[in-house]
């Protein structure tokens, strides 16, 4: 891993929300690092700070503390990604593209979906008209689906096709980050296995990093090349995919890891 | 999966001209169950509207004798069965004595009623047709609502947008609670305080009452149309702002709910400009529930008219469907109330084929 450059370093985040019961901590001093073309997962029960961390790796929450950088090549050096604002910020999008659990929510029902991959590509400046069109229609032939189904509407897909038109959508700005938010725990398990496979493909021929948040260990088994276990905010322990799910060092993974094998 | 799909939508586009003609056909069902009831409604209605018939001496009405009280009211069958009334009333045939010879009339008169779009005539003014008259006032009451209705969805939705972007903000706090008050302000209260404050009481800005001013038909292009909109400037506030009060907060709320969806989500992350978030991906979902809104926000607003236009005395259809109930003149109140539920009719039908327009889910099936 160290060997390799690194795509995403994250330093000290922390995000507290003030809510009505009072501040809570949903990050604390979370610090890691990812590689180009690494996977990585991060798992946590519900509460642990999982979606904080996504939205904050998708500038889409400021931190209060910490700071995120990015290094994507297409930009050629640094950048302070959790600092960023306006134009910047913007542009620097394309590099870190989201997919989501639920993928007929993340797909904007009045829109057909072969728009929803489009757009990415004209927002960007990465193609026009018909060129964006054809690479459109190339981005969903990648992830399986042909042009008269990228046609439709979301509401006219099965959940599976619908999560490849998401897929696709993420892929077409070029990031070099996918951050993916449980993206098949809404999916039955042989869809699973195809999306799973699909992401591999995309990953590997785009030496594209994976960061994605799961509870399910058997995905992240058989996924991940290293783990981060969150607990109430805060890392409690990384390493190895092997290492952590078959010898858990922390009380709290070892937890997980037992719920997960019964 | 793709084989399925689109045999659910040949399925219901199939079914498509057989929904369409039920829908209508249980509109008409409504229409005649509303005219039905209606009509009951009024006759059980204490009051005779026999007395109220007069003779025209110019501004005056002479109270009518015996006997010509008697020759209206046979005219009018108002002495035969509710029944035999109110099928006069729907037509085809006509019933009264100068009717259809089919039932002991002479044939002078021989068809009329609802279904031939008749309205009949007036009790007080016989030589008055109630559709024409209807027609003088509908010219009033339609104008104003249609600008109540515009004004209100141009003011508010921008409005309830701009407070869902910033939810929790003093500016979202402080414009939902002025909204909620515009909200809770009954209108003959609104309508009465604005006359104290604009009207020759108070600031004597504008003038209270009528469309136009006594010397109107002396003024120009300009200035007519200028005394028009001082005139009608009142009774639009009144009829508009509970109406922006309520749109605001349901563009608010979907706004809200459509900020939070992950695809608002995944919009943001792609990079699109806030503005494109906002309208494109985000108002183009939230518009459902306010089409649906504008549906039934016309009824309440044509109800609405029979108290703007009393307070206001403006010739609209509301004051003339009160000045009906006031003077029990069946035929205008039936007519009022009929072209009132027409329009609520309407309304629906409009707000779902807008639906159907603009929602995909509903366009493809």
């Amino acid at each position: 891993m160290s060997s390799r450059e690194p795509i995403l370093v994250v330093e000290g985040l922390a995000k507290t929300y003030r809510t009505a019961a009072g501040p809570v901590e949903a990050l604390r001093d979370v610090s890691f690092e990812l590689a180009r073309g690494e996977r990585l997962a991060v798992v946590g029960e519900s509460g642990s700070g999982k979606s904080t961390l996504v939205r904050a790796l998708l500038a889409l929450v400021r931190p209060d503390a910490g700071r995120v950088r990015l290094s994507p090549r297409g930009a050629g050096r640094m950048l302070e990604w959790s600092s960023l604002a306006g134009r910047e910020l913007a542009r620097a999008r394309r590099y870190v593209q989201p997919v989501f659990q639920d993928p007929m929510a993340s797909l904007n029902p009045r829109r057909p979906v072969i728009a929803a991959v489009e757009e990415p590509l004209v927002v960007h400046g990465l193609a026009r008209g018909d060129a964006a069109r054809a690479r459109a229609i190339a981005l969903c032939a990648e992830v399986g689906l042909e042009p008269a189904t990228a046609a439709r509407f979301p509401h006219e897909l099965s959940l599976g096709q619908a999560q490849r038109a998401c897929l696709a959508r993420a892929l077409a700005s070029e990031p070099e980050l996918l951050v993916l938010d449980e993206p098949t725990s809404a999916l039955d398990v042989g869809l699973q296995a195809q999306i799973v496979n699909l992401l591999f493909a995309s990953a590997r021929a785009r030496e594209l990093a994976l960061l994605f948040v799961s509870h399910d260990l058997d995905l992240v088994g058989h996924v991940a090349e290293r783990v981060l276990v969150l607990e109430r905010g805060r890392i409690v322990e990384a390493g190895a995919v092997e290492q952590v799910l078959d010898a858990p060092r922390h009380e709290h993974t070892r937890a997980l890891v037992r719920a997960w094998q019964l | 999966m793709v084989q399925g799909s689109s045999q659910r939508a040949f399925g219901v586009a199939g079914g498509g001209a057989r929904a369409l003609a039920r829908s209508v056909l249980t509109r008409i069902g409504v229409f005649l169950g509303v005219s039905v009831l209606v009509f009951c409604v009024i006759h059980a209605a204490p009051g005779d509207p026999s007395l109220s018939v007069g003779v025209d001496v110019g501004d005056a009405v002479a109270v009518a004798s015996d006997g010509a009280r008697a020759r209206f009211r046979a005219e009018h069958l108002l002495d035969a069965s509710l029944v035999r009334q109110y099928l006069h009333y729907l037509g085809p045939f006509d019933l009264s004595p100068r009717g259809h010879p089919w039932f002991g009339g002479t044939g002078e008169d021989p068809w009329g009623g609802l279904v031939c779009f008749d309205f009949g005539h007036e009790f007080r003014r016989p030589t008055i047709s109630v559709s024409s008259e209807l027609a003088k006032r509908l010219a009033v009451t339609v104008p104003l609502t249609a600008v109540a209705v515009l004004l209100a969805y141009a003011l508010a939705v921008p409005l309830g947008v701009a407070c869902a972007r910033r939810r929790g903000s003093a500016f979202d706090r402080a414009t939902s609670t002025l909204l909620l008050a515009c909200f809770s302000v009954p209108a003959y209260w609104a309508a009465l305080l604005l006359m104290l404050v604009f009207g020759a009481r108070g600031l004597d800005w504008l003038p209270m009452l009528g469309l136009h001013d006594k010397d109107a038909a002396e003024f120009g292009a300009f200035a007519s149309a200028l005394d028009l909109a001082r005139h009608a400037l009142l009774p639009v506030v009144v009829m508009t702002y509970g109406a922006l009060a309520y749109i605001a907060r349901q563009t608010r709320g979907a706004m809200i709910e459509a900020l939070e969806s992950d695809y608002v989500r995944a919009a943001r992350a792609r990079g699109l400009a806030e503005t494109r978030v906002v309208w494109r991906h985000a108002f183009s979902n939230a518009v459902f529930p306010l089409l649906t809104l504008a549906g039934s926000l016309l009824p309440a607003l044509v109800g609405g008219s029979v108290l703007v236009e009393s307070i206001f005395e403006l010739p609209g259809v509301g004051r003339y469907a009160y000045e009906g109930f006031l003077q029990r003149d069946y035929n205008v109140v039936m007519a009022t109330t009929l072209v009132s539920a027409l329009m609520t009719l309407a309304g629906l039908a409009l707000s779902d084929a807008l639906y159907a327009w603009f929602d995909p889910r509903v366009r493809r099936a």
